[in-house]
């Protein structure tokens, strides 16, 4: 039996059991990647995924190393082959791709990125998809659908729809037909990715003149009309305060609902509300961090609220609180209002 | 019914500092400590100078940067405390678990009693756990040869 023969069956015995594991992750990290992209106004992308089947897994275990081709790339493919799991997310056009690629930062450890095919990379068109490897981040690895399955990583290509067009048929060409594409249909294929990438900023072109400035999906930075999501809220606080990306997503999400108790229904409501005290956002911060060395980003934006909106802040959240004694968090409140005010004024005095 | 005038000293490590940052104790559920109103933290061979009022106990609470968050963020004092000792736990990098947390009186409040740090001595640690003295003899002590033999003996029940 040769070699490739052995490594073949060691392979297949290896993974044949184990890809039940794989397929549990995938149907529950595909849901976790729809909610992410739902919570973060992105729920208009397409989400595709697959688990290797296991011909394809011996298959990619079996691929020669590229240096010494009488070996293999993979030396343990059970731990060097990452793409076991994969998903694809398809977005209309090419601007659309960076607030994905964002949002899937805020929400997933980011193991490695690639840009196949980036603009500045390449002289000539061809393929091109963002590759990521994400790993879920610690705070979220005990939820049961995730039992014994926390350390998993997943593959997710974000491309277009054109991108996606061109790919799935260059690939069909190469692995799905009795022979290799000529070199005249190669260079076919490669100016017809030229065009699909004209057509792409075409296509944007078009849209940004008829006034729809904005990507069908998220922005990267919140505009003031914006609606209040976790995502736009971490962007906001990530802009006043600073230091979002140290702070955990499940904080925002606690701050979205207080947005939403405060009767804030857009980012504009939320920098008038504000009312100036975003100016002093550096003293705020320093005068919050002198008593409380560990708040965070978030901490200090409510700290902001509470001092911007005074009486509102308190009145309005009351209607939806569940506060024993009225009377109590009342002065509690006020007196620590008028600390952080004092204390501000003596940062900045 | 509580005793202000009963302090129990636990063994403290790490968490003299931290209540001197955040107001509270954090400490694994259920703990009791019999009918203290009080607790003051033994290290580096001393109980330190101050005795702060124990406010409230919750025995049992989920620590997690979703309870820290909610918690925070509450219009609710206590609950502000609360999680104001749990963010700082978690920045402290307690891992997410079941905790007992205990609010205090802060160290720079009236409420909590200020003495001279009561030094130790002896060859082995005052307390590797907890143990109980009474206020004025933590306030007149010397050192914990003073403090009587009737003020407790390591606590292991409380634990």
């Amino acid at each position: 039996m040769s070699e490739r023969e052995v490594r073949a069956r060691i392979v297949r015995a290896w993974y044949e059991p184990a890809r039940w594991r794989f397929l549990a992750f995938e149907s529950a990290v595909v849901q976790h990647l729809r909610r992410a992209l739902a919570s973060g106004e992105l729920a208009n992308v397409q989400v595709e995924s697959r688990t290797k089947s296991v011909d394809s897994f011996v298959a990619k275990a079996l691929t020669a190393d590229p240096v010494n081709p009488a070996g293999f790339k993979y030396s343990h493919p059970e731990t060097e082959i990452v793409d076991a799991v994969g998903a694809r997310m398809i977005v209309p056009l090419s601007t659309d791709v960076a607030p994905v690629r964002d949002l899937l930062h805020e929400r997933y450890v980011v193991e490695e990125e690639e840009a196949r095919g980036a603009a500045d990379q390449l002289e000539v068109p061809g393929y091109q998809s963002l590759h990521l490897l994400l790993r879920l981040r610690k705070h979220e690895r005990g939820a049961p659908e995730f039992k014994d399955m926390a350390d998993m990583v997943v593959e997710v290509q974000v491309r277009t729809i054109l991108q996606h067009a061109w790919a799935s048929l260059q690939h069909d060409l190469a692995y799905k037909t009795d022979r290799p594409p000529t070199p005249s249909l190669k260079r076919r294929l490669t100016a017809l990715a030229g065009v699909l990438e004209l057509a792409d900023r075409e296509f944007i072109q078009v849209r940004e003149a008829h006034g729809d400035v904005e990507p069908i999906v998220a922005v990267g930075s919140a505009s003031r009309g914006e609606k209040l999501t976790p995502t736009s809220v971490r962007k906001l606080v990530g802009n006043v305060v600073g230091g979002a990306e140290e702070t955990d997503q499940i904080w925002f999400d606690a701050l979205t609902s207080v947005l939403g108790e405060l009767e804030l229904h857009n980012v504009g409501d939320v920098l008038r509300s504000l009312a100036g005290w975003e100016r002093r956002a550096e003293a705020v911060t320093a005068a919050v961090r002198e008593t409380r060395p560990y708040a965070n980003a978030v901490y200090v934006f409510d700290a902001m609220l509470r001092l911007g909106m005074g009486e509102q802040y308190f009145a309005r959240r009351l209607e939806h609180a569940n506060v024993d004694q009225h009377p109590t968090a009342r002065r509690e409140f006020d007196r620590e209002r008028g600390g952080l005010v004092r204390a501000v004024a003596a940062l900045v005095d | 019914m509580q005793d202000n005038d009963y302090v129990v000293v636990v063994a403290a490590g790490t968490a003299w500092g931290f209540y001197r940052l955040s107001g509270g104790y954090v400490c694994q559920p259920g703990r009791t400590f019999q009918n203290a109103g009080r607790m003051a933290f033994y290290s580096n061979r001393q109980v330190h100078g101050a005795a702060a009022r124990i406010e409230r106990v919750i025995p049992s609470v989920e620590l997690s940067q979703a309870q820290a968050a909610r918690r925070t963020l509450s219009l609710d004092p206590t609950e502000r405390r609360v999680g104001d000792i749990m963010t700082a736990a978690l920045s402290d990098l307690w891992s997410e678990r079941e905790v007992q947390i205990v609010l205090l009186s802060p160290f720079h409040s009236e409420e909590t009693v200020r003495f001279e740090p009561v030094v130790h001595r002896g060859a082995h640690a005052w307390t590797q756990n907890q143990r109980y003295a009474r206020l004025d003899a933590l306030m007149s002590a010397r050192s914990t040869q003073d403090l009587t033999a009737h003020d407790g003996q390591d606590d292991e029940a409380g634990l």
